[in-house]
């Protein structure tokens, strides 16, 4: 392992991103840091530039001004394989174009380490078969993807990230369309990674189990950061209802957990 | 406990069937070469092939036969190899060889220079023809294709594809109507598919295409199944995306071309040979591809040789052959996938 550096894991400084023919800038002169070791979560309505921010960490969207910086290196510096053994990714669309077993689709994390040529070695096999544990799919090895629910391929896709060995887990909307059971199997895991000393940035709908399951939030806005934070500093309900346009009421379970909850009435 | 003996058996059922392919691929490569005109026992094949027999076997094996099969083979490895990689390039498993235009071009081309030499003697021969046609149609699809947009978007690339197919179709119709009859036939026999004209040159050319074209798809192998979860997310692997499109895109059409120059059209050999051996072997390209190579090999040696055999002294077409014995087996496949 490497030793623990103390700087954040991204460093956005006045980023912005305007797409060709668009109107107005997808982001707009978003400044901040994501903790490295940390879980946040980025929110914000459909439109505010979320995939955008996620990408523009990944180089994939490149900034038309400011600059990012991973892990102390300004992404562009970043050579794709090098970025791909430091940051695993869980894009939100994918579809596996040929039937393949569990273990197939994890084990290409291990391509930014082998290349087009070496085969795989013991590390690559204990790298693979950790991640499988880690992540709970090792049961289910053996049989194809599309054989299985949508939570237990969310996690395998997540074991494949993992056995890329990174620094770093991004994903966008990594629970989106699961049921209760999965997306809580999936939130506890990434809350796992995190305090195991992985960075973990998700984008999420959910500002409840964000709340409660990350330890910084980044709050989104037409392209503009409104808020980062812990989530008790950034979700408060009468920033929650400017942002998203519906008024929320914060309460308490009977365990004194505070949570939002959205209120009955429009605006 | 049940994974590693499902993993076991799979693993002996992969060993069964890789066995099972190797004998056939021998078998075939020796009925290739004993059957024919003046049949061949396994001692005169052998003897033959090591020089080991009289001038009359000698030169029938050595200047016929032997480059028929090595013909057959190579056309089939090459034929096998385009559709796997156009099948992981589009994501589409119906993808194959010619999807993208070139058996349109390269049966322009062969049909040009059949109809042309109606009038002037033309001094190429016909393969040289149909390859200069199918170079022309790659050439086209890229044009299109980059007209669209600066990276090679697979939906963009089947669209020009087709058009580039579609307008080749056009000249052929109309140059066929233009033909004579003895220029009719001969093109249209040549649009079916033969191994007839098969001599060492044409092996050669297959070879030169064929053994560099299997190392570079060798190296995209890995990049090659990472594409197929998706582009984006090959990218955060570290794929070179648009460097894996281009070469497999260029690689795979090289391959279709020079096996419809040395060979005429023979379809269904590069759509159904990828998905027999993922039936069986899985998706991964590092064993999808060279299998497909010795399957498609297989395939073509043996359909070549009933081709040549069924009806004869008359020669059936061999892309005909191909197509008889392909649409049930694709059908067959198919079910059984589903099931």
């Amino acid at each position: 392992m490497s030793p623990q550096t103390p700087g954040p894991a991204w460093r956005c400084e006045r980023l912005s991103v305007w797409y060709q023919r668009a109107r107005v800038a997808a982001l707009a002169d978003v400044s901040l840091d994501i903790a490295s070791a940390r879980c946040t979560a980025v929110l914000g309505p459909n439109g505010s530039g979320k995939s955008t921010f996620l990408k523009a960490l990944l180089g994939v969207v490149e900034p038309s001004n400011g600059r990012v910086e991973c892990f102390g290196q300004p992404l562009s510096e970043w050579s794709r394989p090098a970025l791909a053994r430091t940051v695993g990714v869980v894009a939100q669309e994918e579809t596996e174009a040929f039937p393949m077993t569990a273990r197939a689709l994890v084990a290409m994390g291990r391509y930014p380490h082998l290349g087009p040529w070496r085969s795989e070695g013991p590390a690559d096999a204990a790298a693979i078969a950790a991640a499988m544990d880690r992540c709970d799919v090792a049961g289910f090895a053996d049989r194809s993807v599309d054989t299985l629910s949508g939570g237990e391929r969310q996690r395998v896709r997540i074991a494949r990230a993992l056995a890329q060995s990174p620094r770093a887990l991004a994903l966008d909307e990594p629970t989106a369309s699961l049921d209760l059971a999965h997306e809580m199997a999936i939130l506890v895991l990434l809350r796992a990674l995190a305090d195991g000393g992985v960075t973990v940035v998700h984008i999420t709908h959910h500002l409840m189990l964000a709340a409660r399951y990350a330890d910084r939030v980044v709050l989104l806005s037409e392209g503009r950061l409104v808020a980062d934070g812990p989530p008790a500093e950034v979700l408060t309900p009468e920033r929650v209802e400017q942002v998203f346009g519906w008024p929320v009421g914060l309460a308490r379970t009977d365990a004194g957990i505070p949570y939002l909850v959205p209120l009955s009435g429009g605006r | 406990m049940t994974t590693s003996a499902t993993a076991g058996d799979r693993t002996a059922w992969r060993a069964g069937w890789g066995i099972a392919l190797a004998v056939a691929f021998v078998l075939a490569v020796v009925a290739s070469i004993a059957f024919g005109s003046v049949p061949l026992g396994l001692r005169a094949v052998l003897g033959g092939l090591i020089g080991h027999s009289d001038p009359v076997t000698r030169t029938i094996v050595h200047d016929l036969r032997l480059p028929r099969a090595m013909a057959a083979a190579l056309v089939g490895a090459a034929l096998a190899l385009s559709g796997t990689t156009f099948q992981a390039l589009l994501r589409n498993p119906l993808a194959e060889p010619y999807v993208l235009g070139v058996s349109g071009g390269a049966a322009l081309g062969a049909v040009g220079s059949i109809t042309l030499a109606q009038f002037i003697p033309v001094p190429w021969p016909v393969p040289v023809g149909a390859a200069v046609g199918s170079c022309v149609a790659i050439a086209l699809v890229v044009r299109v294709a980059l007209g669209v947009g600066p990276t090679l978007d697979p939906r963009i690339l089947l669209l020009a594809g087709v058009i580039v197919g579609a307008f080749a179709n056009a000249g052929i119709f109309l140059l066929l109507s233009m033909a004579d009859v003895a220029a009719f036939r001969s093109a249209t026999i040549w649009m079916m598919g033969s191994l007839s004209g098969s001599n060492w040159s044409g092996v050669t050319l297959l070879a030169v295409v064929l053994v560099p074209s299997f190392i570079a798809l060798l190296a995209l192998a890995r990049p090659l199944n990472a594409l197929a979860i998706g582009e984006e997310t090959a990218s955060y692997l570290g794929v070179s995306v648009e460097r894996t499109k281009w070469i497999a895109y260029i690689v795979a059409s090289l391959l279709a071309a020079a096996a419809v120059a040395a060979a005429g059209i023979v379809g269904f050999v590069g759509l159904i040979v990828p998905h027999a051996v993922r039936l069986v072997w899985g998706s991964n390209h590092r064993t999808l591809l060279p299998v497909a190579a010795i399957l498609g090999a297989t395939f073509v040696l043996l359909t070549d040789v009933a081709a040549r055999t069924i009806a004869a002294p008359t020669e059936l077409p061999l892309g005909a052959v191909t197509a008889v014995i392909g649409v049930p087996v694709f059908v067959a496949l198919l079910r059984r996938r589903g099931s």
